[in-house]
């Protein structure tokens, strides 16, 4: 589904992201952890077409992103760090907007809008303009603008950060759906204990270097994620 | 404490005076800007001296000499409103620091009194302008009394009160209307413009309210005995009628000293309100969905009537249209007169021109619209939103396009068919300075648009800035306008042979560049788009 093959991406003298490679397929949940400033968020956005990078490539069903963008971005949704959304509009506005570039017919749209507005506890919301909205309401405005298109891939970056539990426990139930659903989800995030729960895959990344992947259970062990996490980054 | 904070807003406000171009703060700019204040005071002040001089040297000796201060204190009045009407709305109720000064620990009457003198050294500056060289004039043309010149002094010192509290009342009602109201910032928008309109209307024809100005031996402005204020504040001056000053001074005291206590005790309440107004229920309703290319260009079009800057700003050009529009049809008799005047002065039939002048006047005043400008740089922390979408950079600038078009084109021609139905100008001739005036729009679109996407500014906070400032603001602006009076010039020419070949060549000329931009759009700057803010 997601294949990064050899990806690079340097800032001037600095190599954020070095030769990185990594496979998801479909039905997989991928967590990406890493200190701070290690290059999720960089490998992230150039998995969504935002960001250009010097060496390797990436596919999406197979398709590279650098030859047909458009087509790879149809398939993929995503939730920055950072849910920074329209504030002019009004929240039913935007998920209408983001139906529209997507092309969600109407009756599906009221369906999905309906169930995940009433699921994340906003609908009584959605008429206010997102600039009244806290950051946790722009955050569950942007998983819903995510999860209504029905994309194969989610990718998101730290997605956990702002929620209240229940919008997390409720995230974590749409994720493992739509894994068995087929799709694949690949995210970034400091909450080990969620990675270590839901996930089936990890990627530790380490100073723009990939220093483990694989099955959860083959790179933990007998350890706990934590400890892991902390010898290999240490 | 209070110097603190009065400097704070000083800097404030030379900040918004010189903080115009990208590289802030220059002292080349700086230094070029003092010049251009320096001179265009020197030339109000000259220009204002010399009419005073000359109303004075007829008025005194007649005894009318109380009309030169009544002239002059309207004028000054009217300056000091126009001049203080946006600042005080800005500076009181909406200045970004409210909160944060409210939570030091500062009595909110110095915040709200430091921002009060700052805005009456402004209208102090303005008033200068008019009442100084009007002083000057008279005591040349004519004489003051002792007690007289006194009593200009405390006039000089009393009108900026008036004019401070009148305009402060009218930005906070203003503020009020619009918090009440649905929709903040179209109420706003409309609100100022039918001030203004009004406010054009009332300064071009003050001649015809008060008096007389065609020729020396008629000159005469004894209307302004109507309007009390100006000519108490005439009659004391010039003749030193204590009694008119007393009025003067009782009309402007009271109500500014209401009016600032009042000011002074909501300060903390209207600062601290979140204007919002009642939430908003939300109906579920199935919405019709829509092309790409329609929901993009809805979401441009939303952008626009959302922002009150970004009108104001950026759809100047309509706003003044449909204003002037609007006053000249008033005014057509006069304006009709002029054109059959012109027409037996030169011997040629002038009014077959007229056609060609509207054209100009909109092929102008559209050149001072640059909705497309800055719309990349507003998107700045929301273009992750249009970069990870599924849609061609080409549809994405397309559809901006679109939406200055949408936006620009109705009062545009509505403006043109005021003109053209005033001016009582033929079918065709007509038709076609409407179809000038649209391919100007058009060209704006594509202009402002190539300026956005090449020069974009994304290091701001407040959207005013990205509205205000940037190059691609001012290079669409001006370019947009150098723009315009080149095709002006060249028409000038070409309407010498026949007016439908300059018609025609401006639309031409328009379409081939919108053409250009066009393929530069569709192929070169797919990239460019995709690596902005990288
Ligand atoms: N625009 C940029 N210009 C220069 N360097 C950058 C830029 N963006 C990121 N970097 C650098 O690239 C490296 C990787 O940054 P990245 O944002 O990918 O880290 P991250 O893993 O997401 O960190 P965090 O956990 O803090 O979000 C950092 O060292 C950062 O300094
Ligand atoms: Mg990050």
């Amino acid at each position: 589904m997601l294949n990064i093959s050899h990806l690079t991406k340097t800032y001037g003298e600095k190599k954020a992201v070095d030769d990185l490679s990594l496979h998801i397929k479909p039905g997989e949940m991928y967590a990406f952890i890493g200190h701070n400033g290690a290059g999720k968020t960089t490998t992230i956005k150039s998995c969504c077409g935002l960001l250009d990078f010097d060496d390797g490539d990436i596919y999406i069903d197979g398709i590279s992103i650098k030859d047909d963008p458009i087509e790879c971005k149809k398939r993929i949704a995503y939730i920055p760090d950072n849910p920074d959304l329209y504030e002019f509009m009004s929240g039913i506005k935007y998920l209408n907007f983001v139906g529209d570039i997507y092309g969600v017919k109407k009756d599906e749209r009221f369906e999905k809008v309906k169930k995940y507005a009433d699921m994340f506890e906003i609908t009584n919301d959605l008429a206010q303009p997102i600039s009244s909205y806290s950051h946790g309401m722009k955050q569950k405005l942007a998983i819903i603008s995510a999860l209504i298109h029905s994309p194969k891939l989610l990718i998101m970056d730290e997605p956990f950060v702002g929620l209240d539990p229940k919008a997390a426990f409720l995230l974590k139930e749409e994720m493992k759906k739509l894994c068995e659903a087929g799709g694949a989800i690949f995210f970034s995030t400091h909450v080990l204990e969620v990675a270590e729960k839901i996930c089936n895959k990890i990627a530790i990344i380490k100073n723009g270097k990939l220093i483990v992947s694989g099955d959860m259970e083959e790179v933990k062990g007998d350890e706990s994620l934590e400890s892991v996490f902390l010898e290999l980054e240490g | 404490m209070f110097k603190t904070l009065l400097k704070s807003r000083f800097a404030a406000l030379g900040a918004s005076l010189t903080q115009r171009s990208k590289k802030r703060n220059s002292n080349g700019t700086k230094v070029l800007l003092i010049i251009l204040f320096a001179f265009l005071g020197v030339y109000f002040v000259a220009a204002f001296g010399m009419m005073f001089f000359g109303f004075s040297a007829v008025l005194y000796p007649r005894g009318d000499g109380w009309q030169v201060f009544a002239l002059a204190s309207l004028i000054a009045s009217a300056l000091c409103m126009f001049g203080s009407i946006f600042t005080t709305k800005t500076q009181i109720f909406e200045s970004g620091d409210n909160e944060l000064l409210l939570s030091m620990p500062i009595p909110p009457r110095y915040i709200f009194f430091s921002r009060m003198a700052i805005l009456l050294l402004v209208n102090y500056g303005l008033e200068a302008l008019v009442m100084l060289p009007a002083m000057i004039a008279y005591g040349i043309a004519g004489r003051y009394s002792v007690l007289g010149f006194l009593f200009a002094i405390l006039t000089f010192i009393l009108i900026p009160m008036l004019t401070l509290a009148l305009s402060s009342l009218i930005g906070w009602v203003i503020s009020i209307i619009a918090s009440k109201m649905r929709n903040k910032t179209i109420v706003t928008t409309i609100l100022f413009v039918v001030f203004f309109a009004f406010y054009f209307y009332f300064v071009m024809n003050m001649g015809a309210f008060f008096g007389n100005m065609e020729d020396e031996a008629s000159l005469d402005f004894s209307g302004l005995k109507n309007t009390y204020i100006f000519y108490w504040i005439g009659d004391a001056i010039a003749n030193a009628n204590a009694l008119s000053f007393l009025f003067f001074a009782l009309a402007a005291i009271i109500p500014s000293a209401i009016t600032f206590y009042i000011l002074n005790r909501s300060f903390v309440k209207i600062v601290t309100t979140k204007r919002s107004a009642a939430k908003i229920k939300y109906k579920e309703r199935k919405e019709k969905q829509n092309s790409v290319y329609v929901a993009l260009t809805k979401k441009e079009i939303n952008r626009f009537f959302t922002s009150s800057a970004y009108i104001m700003n950026a759809g100047t050009g309509n706003i003044m249209m449909i204003i002037l529009a609007v006053v000249a049809s008033f005014n057509r008799e006069s304006l009709m007169m002029a054109v059959s005047g012109l027409s037996s002065e030169l011997s040629v039939d002038v009014s077959k021109y007229v056609p060609v002048v509207i054209a100009f006047f909109g092929i102008f005043m559209s050149s001072m619209n640059f909705i497309t400008a800055p719309s990349i740089s507003l998107e700045n922390k929301n273009l992750w939103i249009l970069q990870s979408s599924p849609v061609r950079p080409y549809t994405i600038l397309n559809a901006k396009i679109s939406a200055d078009i949408i936006i620009c084109t109705p009062l545009t021609v509505i403006s043109i068919i005021i003109l053209c139905i005033a001016l009582g100008t033929p079918f065709v001739p007509s038709l076609l300075s409407i179809l000038v005036t649209v391919s100007m729009v058009v060209f704006g679109g594509y202009f402002g648009m190539f300026m956005g996407l090449k020069f974009p500014k994304f290091d701001w906070q407040n959207e005013n800035v990205a509205v205000k400032q940037g190059f691609a603001v001012f290079g669409a602006m001006f370019g947009g306008m150098l723009w315009s009076i080149i095709l002006i010039v060249a028409s000038v020419f070409l309407s010498m042979i026949s007016p439908y070949l300059a018609f025609a060549a401006i639309i031409v000329v328009n379409a081939v560049i919108c053409l250009l931009f066009n393929a530069y759009f569709k192929n070169g700057a797919e990239k460019e788009f995709r690596l902005l803010k990288q």
